[in-house]
């Protein structure tokens, strides 16, 4: 499956030297090499941001809206688009009410915390394209660590708050993704069984290469093909770790109001917000990564982010569709969900695959 | 160019962002103050007592486990690179490359029983346990 000599750190172009030599940027030395990576991180940022400001404002209305039968955005632009400038307008300038009793810095920090934590784990996601801006030889590793980030920010958030439903809800998003986290990395874990590397670009370089070969196709050795069953622990384990249906149980707007976001105002509430939409794009980002072959698919490989983004959004939709149709679980259920079940089966899948592998080896 | 100084890159760029948003916020927003406008939100109920409240002791037995199952996978992730490795080598077979590792998580998951028996991921006493008062 994979030969030894691991790819050295800098065989793929990334997109800091791409747009250096676009720009002539490089020719300016250190300072030219920092505008461009800076300007590279810039684009990988802002892509991200237009993804979630598509949407929150904008695609979530419209597909629940189909699911429940109704009509939705549709007044601004063509079908409603201009909705997400309007809706971006309209909650910046909203006012900012502070609970009197809030733990200042800590209310304060707790929507940078999560919206730019969740931002951090893109830079190590190969977009296709092109578009990769750090390739480190830890990269799985790194975008599971920084993607856990968020759970201090959740928790500061429902602290701080001084607020009971708050609190509730930061206590359930802890104690949700501490349980979720174990079967998420221990299933990625037999992904890299597979690649013996954690370099992103590697494990995507890895399924590309083809499993069956039909003669006018080739079926690719995607991971989700490989390893079904850790394909669908992965993507369970991963709506529980973004807190979706049927696990949001930290926002449960039928039991504890919105959870560790309901003292949060104006530009604090689009700052978590966004930092949601952001995880479950990374969510979405991680899975196409390591199970759905990256930016592979057909046609040229320039297309490669079209993609990409054609998975992140399949994941998203996917949640959407089982925000629309699947009740949500108790807490007590989750707790065990998680603890009971997938713990458990991520590990025999874990030894399984071992197993496997070396005896086909 | 480094990586980590991309990923750096990135993290400035994530710090940006948000705070740029909140001084767009801070240029747009209106400030009205009104009395007990700024009252904690209990559901339009007249809040009571504190919320530095106790709560279930559960999510502090979880928080426990999670510990030893993170560290876990920590120690687990650089034997999944090299795995391949060790068994494309001529002188380890499947045994050596894979009994330690199959050994490490037999004794975490004894240790993980234990804790499900004790009933450390449990949320709710079933209506049996508690009639046979059992502690937790």
């Amino acid at each position: 499956m994979i030969e030894g000599t691991p790819l050295q750190a800098g065989d793929t172009v990334l997109l800091p030297e791409r747009i250096g030599d676009l720009t002539g940027l490089d020719q300016f030395g250190l300072a030219g090499e920092l505008l461009a990576t800076f300007l590279a991180a810039f684009l990988v940022g802002n892509l991200m941001l237009a993804m979630t400001g598509v949407a929150g404002p904008w695609a979530k209305r419209k597909i629940t809206a189909a699911f429940t039968d109704r009509i939705a955005v549709n007044r601004l632009g063509p079908a409603g688009l201009f909705i997400i400038v309007a809706d971006a307008v309209r909650l910046l300038s909203k006012e900012l009410i502070v609970p009197e009793n809030a733990d200042r810095p800590a209310y304060d920090l707790a929507p940078i915390v999560v919206a730019s934590s969740a931002l951090l784990g893109f830079a190590v996601i190969p977009m296709g394209s092109g578009i990769h801006l750090a390739d480190p030889e830890v990269g799985l590793v790194f975008t599971f660590a920084v993607a856990g980030i968020a759970s201090v920010g959740l928790v500061m958030a429902g602290y701080s708050s001084a607020n009971k439903y708050s609190l509730l809800g930061g206590l359930r998003a802890v104690a949700q993704n501490v349980a979720y986290e174990i079967p998420l990395i221990v299933t990625g874990m037999s992904v890299v069984i597979f690649t013996g590397t954690l370099q992103m670009s590697e494990i995507v370089a890895v399924q590309n290469e083809p499993l069956v070969d039909l003669g006018l196709v080739a079926i690719p050795q995607w991971f989700a093909i490989v390893n079904p069953f850790a394909f669908v622990l992965f993507l369970v384990a991963n709506f529980a770790e973004v807190g979706r249906n049927p696990f949001d149980t930290p926002e449960a707007p039928t039991e504890i109001v919105a959870g560790y976001q309901t003292e949060y105002s104006s530009v604090y509430f689009v700052l978590i917000y966004l930092g949601e939409f952001l995880h479950i794009f990374l969510g979405g980002a991680i899975i196409a990564t390591i199970f759905l072959g990256g930016p592979a698919g057909p046609g040229p490989e320039a297309i490669g982010i079209v993609w990409f983004l054609v998975k992140i959004w399949g994941v998203f939709l996917l949640t959407q569709w089982l925000r629309s149709a699947v009740p949500r679980v108790r807490i007590d259920q989750l707790i065990e969900i998680g603890w009971k079940g997938l713990l458990v089966l991520s590990f025999a899948n874990l030894v399984l695959t071992a197993v496997i592998v070396g005896l086909i080896a | 160019m480094n990586d980590w100084i991309a990923i750096g890159a990135l993290a400035l760029v994530g710090l940006l962002i948000p705070l740029g948003m909140m001084a767009v916020s801070f240029l747009l927003r209106p400030s009205v103050p009104e009395t007990s406008k700024r009252a904690t939100y209990e559901s339009g109920e007249v809040p009571t007592g504190g919320t530095r409240i106790r709560f279930n002791i559960q999510y502090y037995m979880v928080a426990l486990l999670f510990l030893v199952f993170d560290i876990e996978t920590v120690l687990l992730f650089p034997w999944a690179v090299v795995y391949q490795d060790a068994l494309a080598a001529e002188e380890y077979g499947i045994v050596h490359a894979l009994g330690p590792m199959i050994a490490f998580v037999v004794i975490l998951l004894i240790g993980f029983a234990w804790a499900w028996r004790t009933g450390a991921v449990q949320w709710a006493r079933t209506p049996e346990q508690v009639e046979a008062g059992a502690d937790r």
